[in-house]
């Protein structure tokens, strides 16, 4: 019941968080297992969670491994910028990763990773801690 | 200070002395010059390099993770052998959730991590640039090196491969 209103609560987060980002395609928080635990995506966007999901847990693991491989301390965050998108992943904790899909067309690089430091913030702050 | 760099990059390129000033037999010539544009893509990154604070290497390697080329600043400890095999899993990686999740093609891989920042970029399919530096070096110096020196180091990766 506790772990139901605690769920809620991610969500709801999410779902404020989205609706104040622009060119926002999808946002999510998923388990170090690549399943998500909450995702937003605003009507429109085919994004696949589940996928994503998957995908982006193994591109988490694979920059841990990195910047601990390299000695260059915790991992903070990635970002791919591609033609049309930005796929930015941060860890939350040892257990989840915020994960934002944006459009490219509607956001700058700079908005993108001011956003995604204020937001991974806000949302850890509302996940269960074991 | 970009035409200071163009004209840099100008006198990097290699000038024939290498191969032709010896006049050896022409075998021999030839591995001349293989390593003469080697160099010039050493070079190349070392100029690059030159304009990096708190840099601690600058590689281009393949997407197998050898090694073609890397420049470690005096002072930085990092291993390019392992940064270049380990960061061509995430080129790799960054392609292939590119292409699952339908963005189209990757212009760069950025890793922050409390400690460095590595920025990433294909040069094509088989091989990437990367950057790895420090927390507190200018990401946008970083950025704007890579955009100016992408083509010159493609060039003479050309020439190598």
């Amino acid at each position: 019941m506790a772990a139901e209103e605690k769920k809620k609560s991610i969500s709801s987060v999410l779902k404020e968080l989205a609706s104040t980002t622009e060119g926002l395609l999808g946002l999510g928080v998923m388990d170090m297992e690549g399943v998500p635990i909450a995702v937003v995506t605003p009507p429109g966007s085919s994004l696949n969670a589940e996928l994503a999901a998957a995908q982006l847990a193994v591109v988490v693991r694979l920059c841990s491994l990195t910047a601990d491989k390299l000695k260059l301390g915790g991992f903070d965050e990635n970002l791919i910028s591609t033609t049309s998108k930005y796929i930015l992943t941060r860890p939350l904790g040892a257990n989840f990763y915020l994960a934002m899909i944006l459009s490219r067309d509607s956001t700058t690089l700079g908005m993108v990773r001011m956003i995604a430091k204020e937001h991974a913030d806000q949302i850890y702050d509302a996940l269960p801690k074991f | 200070m970009e035409q200071e760099n163009i004209e840099r990059m100008g006198r990097a390129e290699p000038r024939g002395e290498r191969g032709e000033g010896r006049g050896e037999a022409r075998g021999e010539a030839k591995g001349e010059t293989r390593s003469g544009t080697k160099h010039s893509l050493k070079s190349t990154l070392e100029e690059m390099a030159a304009q990096i604070e708190g840099l601690l290497c600058v590689a281009v390697a393949g997407s197998d993770g050898v090694a073609i080329s890397t420049y470690v600043p005096s002072g930085s400890m990092l291993n390019s052998e392992l940064a270049a095999a380990q960061l061509a899993a995430i080129f790799r990686m960054s392609r292939a959730t590119a292409d699952k999740l339908k963005a189209g093609e990757v212009e760069d891989n950025l890793l922050t991590s409390a400690a460095g920042q590595i920025l990433i970029k294909p040069l094509n399919a088989e091989s990437y640039l990367a950057i790895v530096a420090s927390r507190d070096a200018p990401l946008g110096i970083i950025r704007l090196a890579v955009k100016s020196y992408a083509g010159a180091i493609e060039q003479a990766l050309g020439k190598v491969g």
